[in-house]
């Protein structure tokens, strides 16, 4: 389902605009006594241009379906959550544009979200998930706790936390250099060269992680 | 549609149960965006700390003095009375340009004396439902009805597990506060047994607040372990028990900004609407108010 590049960057700004024009729309309906009908005739005029030429150019974002949106949502906003820069670079490379359009923000989540939508449209809920697990934290599982769970690190870290300590650090050099870095990773440990300080410490984290978390 | 209510509890104290009450009530009623919400608080805990932060000292004595609190509700219910919920209900702020509003059912000290009334004891099935009654009343006037819960278990937490429609539990990231986690899924498993599931609130979500930012640990991140251990726990709860809690986004960052907003007696909204944790609060409220939503599909229609 191929979007012309031009076709979504009017949507996104017609979209924003409607969002305005309706919060319009509605203060002055709140105010209608107070004001001379014809502003009211004139915006309600505007309004139905603008909605016509949405139901055009969003046909397909019109279209999204509530579950893809509901699946994709979860890694959507974790993924920005953790690089914005690179979820942006990543939405407009998918999309073939230079910038976001004038008026969208990628700090804001309302953004985040609307941009899902075109997304979804332009490419689908597979390049959606796609997109969103190319940051590092997603090659994590997300499984619809709301946050990011590394089944495998953690499956290490038990095991690990249960070993005396000579033994992990006697059985450390066989173990799957992956699987260690993810791990150490998840305990909060970064850049670390595996001297025996640092194994150390990774033992001490696995230690606790296990205490803290078996039921 | 009637309120959504929504129990902030753990009873681990100091895990932000009012801090978040508080702000993400604020948020819903009165944010130019995403507000617009009829908001209530219900001040549950006799340490009446939402209270204090909404109204002030003066109100708060003044509110003391004729009873005009929680307690009333439960003082009346002793007497068999049905309490004049308009009298003690008062009005903390509104929007004109969202259209929102943020009521307080302020919070009383005497409530502590409650748990010595024989009749309010832990086995009457009738003591645990004052509350429960009591927004019957008035639940077609709000769109969310926000408890904050006192760090115990006590007939005040109690209510507020029979009136509640889901508990969200404040959480900071430490070991402390993760057996909290523990604690709440037990009693909440207890208490279901004995009152029915079904006739309790659903343990729907986590918190995470007062997240410190990693630049200050040199090569070590406590809170990224903090975090992975929680999403430990909450998978295994949802393995071994079924209970499927949902961490909501994003995490509020450790900031004096909260403190400074305690002081001057305003909610963040107010007191610093585009610091970035107040900013963190709205993205946070957002979460929580989609994620009610895909749970009650009869909010989705409504929207
Ligand atoms: N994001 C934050 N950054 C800095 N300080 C915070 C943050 N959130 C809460 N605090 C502070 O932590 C303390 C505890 O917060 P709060 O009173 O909300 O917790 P609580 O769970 O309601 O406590 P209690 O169990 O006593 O009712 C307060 O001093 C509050 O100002
Ligand atoms: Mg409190």
């Amino acid at each position: 389902m191929a979007v012309q590049h031009q076709e979504v960057t009017d949507s996104l700004k017609l979209q924003k605009l409607i969002a305005r024009l309706r919060e319009a729309a509605d203060t002055l309906e709140a105010d209608e006594p107070l004001l001379d009908s014809s502003k009211v005739n004139a915006l309600n005029a505007q309004m139905e241009v603008l909605v016509n030429r949405l139901n055009q150019s969003e046909k397909e974002a019109l279209t999204v379906s509530k579950s893809d949106y509901l699946r994709a949502r979860g890694p959507w906003l974790e993924a920005w959550n953790f690089n914005a820069a690179q979820m942006e670079r990543s939405v407009l490379f998918a999309l073939g544009l230079n910038a976001l359009p004038k008026g969208i923000s990628k700090d804001t989540m309302s953004d985040r979200l609307h941009l899902l939508s075109v997304l979804l449209a332009a490419r689908g809920l597979d390049t959606v998930l796609e997109l969103s697990k190319a940051q590092p934290i997603a090659t994590l599982g997300y499984q619809d706790y709301g946050i990011a769970i590394d089944r495998k690190a953690n499956q290490a870290l038990l095991l690990w936390g249960q070993m005396p300590q000579d033994e992990f650090l006697q059985k450390m050099t066989t173990f799957d250099e992956q699987t260690i870095r993810c791990s150490a990773k998840a305990v909060g440990l970064s850049g670390a060269k595996w001297n025996t300080t640092a194994r150390r410490e990774l033992h001490r984290r696995a230690v606790r992680f296990a205490r803290n978390t078996m039921l | 549609m009637p309120a959504q209510i929504l129990a902030f509890l753990n009873f681990k104290g100091g895990v932000a149960k009012t801090t978040d009450t508080v702000n993400i009530g604020a948020v819903m009623a009165l944010h130019p965006q995403i507000g617009g919400k009829r908001v209530l608080i219900v001040d549950l805990d006799p340490q009446c700390n939402s209270t204090l932060w909404l109204v002030g000292r003066e109100v708060y004595r003044w509110v003391q003095e004729r009873d005009q609190t929680v307690h009333e509700i439960f003082r009346r219910s002793l007497k068999k009375l049905k309490p004049d919920m308009a009298s003690i209900i008062h009005p903390v702020d509104k929007s004109e340009l969202s259209g929102g509003r943020l009521d307080l059912l302020p919070g009383s000290f005497s409530c502590l004396k409650l748990e010595e009334d024989p009749k309010m004891l832990d086995d009457n099935a009738l003591g645990h439902l004052v509350l429960t009654k009591a927004l019957e009343t008035i639940k077609n006037q709000y769109d969310y009805i926000l408890l904050d819960c006192p760090p115990s278990w006590s007939i005040l937490t109690r209510n507020a597990l029979r009136a509640a429609h889901h508990v969200l539990i404040p959480y900071t990231p430490d070991y402390l506060a993760l057996e909290g986690i523990l604690w709440m899924r037990q009693l909440h498993e207890e208490f279901s047994q004995r009152v029915g599931i079904g006739n309790i609130a659903r343990l729907t979500g986590v918190i995470v607040n007062r997240v410190r930012n990693a630049a200050n640990h040199q090569y070590v991140n406590a809170h990224q372990q903090a975090i992975t251990e929680l999403g430990q726990v909450i998978e295994q709860l949802h393995q071994k028990h079924g209970y499927r809690l949902h961490v909501f986004q994003p995490h509020i960052a450790e900031t004096s900004a909260v403190a400074e907003a305690v002081n001057y007696q305003e909610h963040l909204l107010n007191k610093d609407m585009n610091h970035p944790v107040t900013r963190q609060f709205t993205a946070l409220t957002q979460d929580i108010m989609m994620h009610l939503r895909i749970l009650n599909p009869r909010m989705i229609e409504a929207a």
